[in-house]
C-alpha cells in the first residue's frame, strides 16, 4: 500500500441512502406522534369519567325512609321468696316483719318513662 | 435557505420541516462516520435513522446549531458501537495466515483499493477505527476526536498511529488474498 493513500478517498454513501433515512426518520417521528397523541386522547377520556364519576358519587341522594324504634322494656322484677327473706332477717338478727317493713315499707306507684327518638312517643311502665 | 438559528427554534417548536432542514444538514456527517464505522450500508442507515430520532429527543437541549455536531459525532460514535456489537460487526482479527504473492502496487486499481481500505477498516478494533474515522475521514482536530470519544489527545494520536499502520498492513494482506 503506498504512502500516500487517504482514507477521504473513501468517498461518500450512495445518495439513495441520505433519501432512505430521512424518510424512516420522517416516518418515525410521525408514527410516534400518532402515538402520543392517541395516548393524549384516552389519558383525557380517562379524566373526564373519573371526574363525572367523582360528581355523581358526592351529589345527595333522595331521603331514606327512617327504620322502626324498638324500645326495650326492663326485666321483670325479682321476687324474693319467704323463706329467703326469714334467713335474711335471722342472719341479721332481727325480726322478719321488720325486715320486710324495712326492705319492703308501703311502696309508692313506680312509673317509668321512656322516651323515643319520637318526641310524640312514650312508653309509659307502670308497677304496682 | 434560512437562517440556521430559525431553523433550530423552528424545530424546537415542532416544526417537521425544520427538523427535516436540520437533518439534511448533518446527514452526511452522520451517514458517512456510520459507514465507515460499521462497514455495511444497511447497517449504517440504521444507524443513523436512530442517531437523528435521539436528536428529535434532545432538541430542546441546544440553543445553538453548533452545540449539534460535536454531539452527533458522539452519539454515532456510541450508536454504531451498539449496533456493531449486536450484529457482531466489529469481528475479527485480521487473519494471519494468507498467501503470500509478491506482485507490484500498480496492478491494483484506484477503485479496488478503495474498497480495500473499507474492508480493512473492519479489521480494526473498534476504538481505534473511531479514532482514525474521525482524524483521518472527519478531518477533526485530535482534542475534538479524544473529546467526542472520551479520551484523551494524547491516546487518540496514538490510536491513530496505530491504526494507520495496521490499515497499511492489512490492505497488503487483501492485495495479496485477491490475486
Amino acid at each position: 500500500m503506498p504512502d500516500d493513500f487517504s482514507l477521504r478517498d473513501l468517498g461518500e454513501p450512495p445518495e439513495a441512502s441520505y433519501e432512505a433515512v430521512r424518510r424512516r426518520v420522517m416516518g418515525e417521528i410521525r408514527r410516534r406522534k400518532r402515538v402520543r397523541n392517541a395516548m393524549r386522547i384516552v389519558a383525557v377520556a380517562a379524566g373526564v369519567v373519573l371526574v363525572m364519576a367523582g360528581l355523581l358519587a358526592l351529589r345527595p341522594g333522595p331521603p331514606m325512609p327512617r327504620a322502626p324504634m324498638l324500645a326495650r322494656a326492663p326485666g321483670a322484677p325479682v321476687l324474693t321468696p319467704v323463706n329467703r327473706l326469714l334467713a335474711r332477717a335471722a342472719r341479721k338478727g332481727i325480726s322478719p316483719s321488720r325486715d320486710r317493713r324495712e326492705r319492703y315499707a308501703p311502696a309508692q306507684e313506680l312509673v317509668v318513662r321512656m322516651q323515643t327518638d319520637d318526641p310524640n312517643v312514650v312508653i309509659i311502665w307502670m308497677v304496682d | 435557505m434560512e437562517p440556521p438559528a430559525d431553523v433550530l427554534a423552528r424545530a424546537w417548536r415542532g416544526d417537521e420541516a425544520a427538523f427535516e432542514e436540520l437533518m439534511r444538514m448533518h446527514e452526511r456527517q452522520v451517514l458517512r462516520t456510520a459507514l465507515r464505522l460499521l462497514g455495511r450500508v444497511e447497517d449504517a442507515e440504521d444507524a443513523a435513522q436512530e442517531v437523528f430520532l435521539r436528536l428529535y429527543r434532545n432538541l430542546r437541549g441546544f440553543q445553538t446549531l453548533a452545540e449539534i455536531r460535536p454531539w452527533l459525532y458522539r452519539v454515532t460514535v456510541n450508536v454504531c458501537y451498539d449496533l456493531g456489537r449486536k450484529r457482531r460487526r466489529f469481528v475479527a482479527e485480521f487473519p494471519e495466515e494468507l498467501p503470500v504473492q509478491q506482485t507490484q502496487e500498480s496492478d491494483v486499481s484506484l477503485e479496488q483499493r478503495r474498497e480495500l481500505l473499507a474492508e480493512a477498516l473492519a479489521y480494526l478494533p473498534e476504538k481505534e477505527r473511531a479514532a482514525v474515522v474521525l482524524r483521518e475521514i472527519e478531518g477533526l482536530e485530535t482534542a475534538k476526536v479524544a473529546e467526542i470519544l472520551g479520551s484523551t489527545p494524547v491516546t487518540v494520536r496514538t490510536q491513530v498511529s496505530t491504526g494507520r499502520a495496521r490499515l497499511r498492513e492489512i490492505v497488503a494482506r487483501l492485495e495479496r488474498r485477491k490475486r
